[in-house]
């Protein structure tokens, strides 16, 4: 019984890094471009079907929609080479194919009327599943298509599937240059509205730093956003191991995600990689051991996120949770000393209200796909520092905000008609609080026990007089 | 089959189908059943050795546990695993050491039943949240969200308990007391008799690693104990059902109608037994590859529980 997942890409930037994702999975399980098996992908193990299905000839297709409001991207998939890898009828692309044109309400409102030929291809894909898990969703925050289309749909998912897991790989603007979208900063607010409420995950993959790993590390001078998308594809196809890997952990997408985010209001995962290359690069990587992948992708240069915050601020910042996914050769019986090494050398401050290790998943690795490294890890982590940058998001919108700038775009849209902004105020709120969530992680003191019974809701177990006995032990944990 | 992707689809199946104790005798077909449809399911389907195991009725436990209740953390244990060997294999893997594996078998069911549990309260905790999100800052609000956060605050802890211990489990037996096993196997064996003392000397650690040895029995009632916490917070929520994605009714009034006394005595028991797992640990050695103080370093990574139960028992800290 494969827990299913289906892949929504929208958008431009979706469409492209779910591209690459699947090109990853092919390799990775021997399947061809056409979605045939290759005759040298025999060893079987893996579970290709938690993404894939088969057709009534056997061959491989991705269990993936992709949409766009404008065809430019999805036509490059049709006419290239992996033109017979999708199913065609899960491709949707607007009549007008006027795109969004970078406006968040643009796609927002043309999703909502487009929802019952999303929803059909969405509820088809759902019914072929056996035991359908969740949707993982691929898209910008910043644009029109992916930021709005992906907002509305991510609704709609809540409230169609309201039972089923929602995932996504969201990619944050680099807000390092100036980008030609100048209205970036009210897209992406509106869009971290819905991944606030309407996402059970959300894995941040912030161009920001994705840019600054291929100039530092990977030393490429202007990476292009193929390069960074390589590096994007890196990430989610190495996430879903477990998945398509089985062995006696995370073998399902709540196993992870329930150990993961122990706290679901602050459900947002940053990641790290290593060894960082990209596709044809030399190998670099020198030794590699647990303790050396482990060690290295606590790093700040190998992590997906920019920290924004000053240094004393980033000081403060704490690990809810870590697990670690490596691959390749590894002694096994490495982990545990290593594990012990880091916490002697205070590596990693965690949160203090509550226990918090680091988790390792020793992975298997395709045997389809040689790499010229060893060994590759990734760290997936709910992190508080990750609060920066939506304080940044924050600051971005004020600024744009208190100018008044480029509202007419969006007050042609009936979610904003009549003037009516109190859709960004909302957003702003919610997204305060997030922050505001993620500095309470910080603090000994977030959720304590016996602190949060103002009305004496724990009567039950009181003592006589209905209170708490405050000398309870158990009541500090 | 290490790749135990099939153990957790039939432990699902044995929860969905409620083959308890009881009439296990009148449904142990129906059992072999599930447990060749989940092989068949996992990633072992093509597993050269997957018809070799089979499932048995324990005789010398029945008894007393078809008494254990239905949905408790020993609802399976009555099951033993088999596997067929035939000459000569059956001169190393003797029935005596069979039934080990089998005891072990069972160990690992238990955990893997209370970490389900977990992820299916999770599931109802984070469907909590999207409405309490929904409703937004009505005057009922903030006790919801305090009620919530007492859920997700006990939820966090004890499956940070389940995880970790999985984690223990997999390194230390899959890992690296058979990796010693392999090491030995080249090494030290000579003939059958070394054959079979190395792999008594192999299934002797594995015992040990899940605490089921001898001198681990004190622990491994702790940890029994434990993981019924997990089972019991699942039924706390209300989710008599296994199937992540069931219909629960509204959350919203199903979180404010739990009985809050059930969910401090849980937390009771949890904190006792953590207690109680500490002052084992304060007494056990401190070395040695496969110990409570491996298992006790990794739950207490951050050092949370030396702060929280070290306060509380200071001073047995200094008696012991």
């Amino acid at each position: 019984m494969p827990r299913e997942i289906i892949t929504l890409q929208v958008g431009q930037c979706g469409n492209q890094i779910g591209m690459e994702f699947w090109k990853q999975l092919c390799l990775e399980h021997g399947i061809s471009k056409d979605g045939i098996l290759e005759d040298f992908a025999t060893q079987g193990g893996d579970r290709k079907d938690v993404f894939f299905y088969q057709a009534d000839d056997q061959h491989y297709i991705p269990r993936a929609l992709l949409m766009d409001l404008e065809p430019r991207v999805i036509n490059g998939i049709q006419t290239g080479d992996y033109r017979n890898l999708f199913n065609h009828e899960n491709l949707f692309m607007s009549k007008e194919g006027g795109g969004a044109g970078n406006n968040w309400a643009s796609g927002y409102h043309q999703g909502k009327s487009v929802e019952e030929d999303l929803m059909d291809m969405i509820d088809r894909e759902a019914d072929g599943s056996d035991s359908l898990e969740g949707f993982v969703l691929c898209h910008s925050i910043a644009g029109g298509t992916g930021s709005g289309m992906g907002s509305y749909l991510l609704e709609t998912l809540n409230d169609r599937y309201s039972k089923k897991l929602v995932q996504t790989y969201s990619v944050f603007p680099n807000q390092n240059e100036i980008s030609d979208v100048v209205v970036q900063p009210y897209n992406s607010l509106l869009t971290l509205k819905r991944l606030t409420l309407n996402a059970d995950c959300v894995v941040v993959l912030d161009n920001t730093a994705l840019n600054r790993i291929a100039v530092e590390r990977l030393h490429i001078p202007n990476p292009s956003v193929s390069q960074t998308n390589s590096l994007v594809s890196t990430v989610m196809s190495a996430s879903t191991t477990t998945l398509r890997y089985p062995g006696y952990m995370n073998n399902d997408l709540v196993g992870l995600l329930a150990s993961l985010i122990p706290t679901p209001r602050c459900h947002f995962l940053m990641t790290g990689y290593t060894p960082l290359t990209v596709e044809r690069q030399a190998n670099m990587i020198r030794k590699t051991t647990v303790l050396d992948v482990m060690r290295r992708l606590l790093q700040t240069k190998n992590i997906m996120v920019s920290s924004n915050a000053r240094t004393k601020e980033a000081s403060q910042a704490k690990y809810i949770s870590i697990l670690n996914i490596i691959q390749g050769e590894v002694d096994p019986t490495q982990v545990h000393d290593s594990l012990q090494r880091i916490r002697e050398r205070k590596l990693v401050n965690f949160i203090e209200w509550g226990p918090a290790s680091i988790q390792v998943a020793l992975s298997r690795k395709s045997p389809y796909v040689q790499t010229a490294h060893r060994v590759s890890g990734l760290m997936l982590a709910s992190y508080t520092g990750i609060r920066h940058l939506f304080s940044k998001c924050l600051s971005q919108y004020s600024l744009l905000r208190k100018r008044q700038a480029f509202l007419d775009k969006y007050r042609s849209f009936p979610l904003f008609d009549d003037n009516d902004l109190s859709e960004f105020d909302e957003s702003r709120d919610i997204i305060e609080s997030l922050v505001d969530e993620y500095k309470a992680c910080e603090s000994p003191d977030y959720i304590k026990w016996g602190m949060e019974d103002p009305d004496h809701i724990l009567t039950g177990e009181g003592n006589a007089t209905g209170s708490v006995d405050p000398r309870d032990p158990s009541l500090a944990m | 089959m290490e790749l135990a992707d099939w153990a957790d689809l039939f432990i699902m199946s044995l929860w969905q189908h409620k083959c308890y104790a009881t009439e296990a005798d009148k449904r142990i077909s129906e059992i072999q059943g599930l447990l060749e449809l989940s092989i068949q399911r996992s990633s072992c389907e093509r597993d050269h050795y997957r018809d070799r195991i089979y499932l048995y009725i324990k005789k010398e436990k029945n008894m007393s546990l078809s008494a254990s209740p239905a949905g408790g953390i020993q609802s399976f244990n009555y099951l033993g695993l088999g596997y067929r060997v035939d000459w000569p294999v059956n001169i190393i893997l003797t029935s005596g050491a069979l039934e080990i594996y089998a005891e072990i078998f069972s160990f690992l069911m238990q955990v893997k039943l209370a970490h389900s549990s977990l992820a299916e309260a999770w599931y109802s905790l984070k469907e909590h949240m999207h409405t309490i999100n929904q409703k937004g800052g009505s005057g009922s609000h903030e006790s919801e969200v305090s009620v919530f956060n007492i859920f997700m605050k006990l939820r966090q802890q004890v499956n940070h308990f389940v995880t970790t211990l999985q984690q223990y489990v997999q390194s230390q037996l899959s890992h690296v007391s058979w990796c010693k096993f392999v090491h030995s196997l080249k090494n030290q064996v000579k003939d059958m008799m070394d054959f079979e003392s190395v792999h008594m000397s192999y299934l002797n650690d594995s015992l040990h690693i899940c605490f089921l040895s001898d001198e681990t029995k004190g622990v491994s009632s702790i940890i029994q104990n434990i993981l019924q916490c997990a089972l019991d917070f699942r039924s706390c929520l209300g989710g008599s059902t296994w199937q992540c994605g069931v219909e629960y009714g509204d959350s919203s009034s199903k979180l404010s109608k739990t009985n809050m006394s059930q969910v401090h005595s849980i937390k009771r028991e949890f904190y006792k037994n953590l207690k109680d797992l500490y002052i084992c640990y304060l007494k056990s050695p401190k070395h040695g590859e496969f110990s409570l103080s491996r298992f006790w370093d990794c739950l207490n990574y951050n050092d949370y529980y030396t702060e929280v139960i070290g306060k509380d028992i200071g001073h047995l800290a200094f008696s012991v």
